[in-house]
């Protein structure tokens, strides 16, 4: 119970203050440009009881998830292919590196003439924009097990498919996870900013919320804020936790 | 062991004294230098006893 | 006893013997250094180990011996001459061939016993089976109260002896230590050369132990056999059949004068421009 306390506590800590300065900018600034916590507050529960925040954040939530396991998919596949043959690596990696520094958003416009102002382009965006961290990391992960654990392995009786299962991709774990994680976050930002821009759809995300908004400032506040929340829940009830267990098992963690 | 003052007994003499045992454990140290061309024998010796034999043999490969 | 060539000691030619457990035939081995020459790191070893022996390569480093164990265990293959494993070409590792490498490389994923049930899974005991035979490996060498916990949780000499009761769980013929003892503290040290002697001692002559070390002590203290090696290129220098019983003491007379001897040879390959 006290270690939850000294945890949550600092970040609590910054969240509190941020409320106190933004409402002091309130009070200073007009409404239309900052709105107040209060009004945001009223309008995040207006837009959870009317349905449209909760409808808007499973809709987007479901395309995420969505797009998430096709890059995993694809990420890990290629990943592994490439791992295993060093002439397809230098040939193919150096172009999903190439792919994962170009910011994805680039790829929308070309998405759209592929897929028209769908649902589609924006899921083929996320993908692309996620996939690439899975791959190199699967690449970098198999490279980094020690060469001792697979001599070890080895002798003792562990080869070709057994070799990889029993010991390969254990040891390539942390290093595998940490490449989903950062899949997450382009996957989670790519589209976000599909969303935003193909606003003009029927379906709605938390993406096309915002831009609808417009009017509404304290609602887009609300609106953010929410996105916001669910970026930090993911990443804190999910990733940190798994990593930390994988970690741990390990003798991995960097503190005591 | 009394010394005679003189003359010293002769090698033959000395071996017809020996026990049993003794001369057991002399024909095993013969035994060995004449097996091993160069090497160490290590007699130990517990209650005037000889309870074991040990030996190491070296041989150059160069 | 017939006359040995000079040269030829390191392998016996006893008609009608079953073949050697492990055999060298003029091995050598080369590698390319960084800097793009050809370097000899064993130079034309030949050497048989029987089966039930205590056999340690001693030599300084660089000396080649841990080319030859690595060639033994099936990691690394002769550029010319022969590895032989009962008579046939070694093919590659196996558990045939435990090898107790200097780091413990235990898989920091599994327990204890899991590193143990690793191995016992890999030899093909059935799912039921292993827990408990891995416990009975694990008390073998004294770390039951272990069994759970992590590998990183472990004191160095700890971790040792459970690549040990890992390597031990495979039921191997032959043994290989590639310095095992290197990185442990002294009395770590001294704990699990006794351990290994034990278990040597009590397989009864059903297991072959090959041991690289460049600690003298140690050599005389284990072996039946310790073969010197010069430094690169790599060359057996001397043997010294020790005829002692076990368990032995680093300060029993003839390990003693064996160990001296043993110096002594060293240091006259040091001062002839050997290299060390």
């Amino acid at each position: 119970m006290r270690r939850i306390a000294r945890e949550i506590g600092p970040p609590l800590a910054g969240v509190v203050g941020l409320l106190v300065v933004w409402a002091i900018v309130a009070a200073f600034a007009s409404p239309r440009t900052v709105p107040s916590p209060a009004s945001v507050w009223s309008a995040l529960r207006r837009g959870i009881s009317d349905g449209t925040i909760p409808e808007a954040a499973v809709k987007t939530l479901i395309r995420l998830v969505f797009s998430f396991a096709v890059s995993i998919v694809i990420g890990t596949a290629l990943g592994f292919g490439l791992a295993l043959n060093e002439f397809a690596r230098r040939s193919v990696r150096p172009l999903v590196v190439a792919l994962q520094i170009t910011p994805f958003i680039a790829w929308l416009p070309l998405a759209v003439v592929w897929f028209g102002l769908s649902e589609r382009a924006v899921v083929f965006v996320a993908i692309v924009g996620a996939f690439p961290s899975v791959t190199l990391a699967t690449i970098s992960s198999f490279g980094q097990v020690p060469p001792l654990l697979k001599r070890a392995g080895r002798t003792l009786g562990a080869e070709g498919w057994h070799l990889y299962r029993g010991v390969i991709f254990p040891a390539a774990l942390p290093g595998y996870v940490g490449g989903l994680q950062q899949a997450w976050g382009f996957a989670w930002k790519a589209l976000m900013a599909g969303e935003l821009i193909t606003a003009g759809l029927n379906a709605t995300g938390l993406g096309q919320l915002l831009a609808r908004s417009q009017d509404d400032v304290p609602a887009l506040v609300a609106t953010v804020a929410v996105i916001v929340v669910i970026g930090v829940l993911v990443e804190y009830l999910v990733f940190v936790r798994l990593e930390r267990r994988i970690r741990a098992r390990r003798g991995l963690l960097l503190s005591g | 062991m009394a010394d005679d003052p003189v003359p010293k007994p002769s090698t033959q003499e000395r071996l017809a004294d020996l026990t049993d045992d003794e001369r057991l454990v002399l024909a095993k140290v013969a035994d060995i230098v004449q097996k091993i061309k160069y090497g160490t024998v290590v007699l130990v010796i517990q209650d005037g006893k000889v309870v074991q034999i040990e030996m190491a043999e070296k041989f150059r490969l160069r | 006893m017939a006359d040995r060539a000079e040269g030829a000691v390191a392998t016996m030619d006893e008609r009608g013997a079953p073949p050697p457990k492990l055999a060298l035939r003029d091995l050598v081995k080369t590698r390319r250094s960084t800097a793009g020459e050809t370097v000899t790191a064993v130079d034309h070893v030949t050497l048989d180990v029987f089966q039930g022996e205590f056999v340690c390569l001693l030599g300084p480093s660089g000396c080649g011996k841990t080319t030859i164990l690595n060639i033994l265990a099936g990691l690394d293959a002769p550029t010319s001459g022969q590895a032989l494993l009962d008579g046939r070409p070694i093919a590659g590792p196996g558990p045939d061939r435990a090898v107790l490498f200097q780091e413990p490389a235990l898989f920091p994923w599994l327990s204890v016993v899991g590193n143990v049930e690793f191995a016992l899974k890999h030899v093909g005991v059935p799912q039921d089976e292993r827990r408990d035979r891995a416990m009975g490996w694990l008390e073998n060498v004294h770390l039951t109260n272990f069994a759970n916990a992590q590998p990183h949780e472990l004191s160095a000499g700890m971790r040792q002896r459970t690549a040990l009761a890992r390597a031990l769980a495979c039921d191997p013929d032959v043994l290989l230590g590639d310095e095992p003892f290197g990185a442990l503290d002294a009395q770590a040290r001294e704990l699990l050369q006794n351990e290994v002697q034990r278990v040597w001692v009590e397989s009864e002559g059903r297991k072959t132990f090959v041991f690289v070390t460049h600690n003298v002590r140690e050599a005389a203290l284990l072996a039946d056999r310790v073969l010197v090696m010069t430094a690169a290129p790599g060359k057996l220098l001397e043997e010294q059949r020790i005829y002692a019983p076990r368990p032995r003491q680093l300060d029993d007379a003839l390990v003693s004068r064996v160990v001296s001897e043993i110096h002594e040879i060293l240091m006259l390959e040091v001062s002839k421009g050997g290299g060390s």
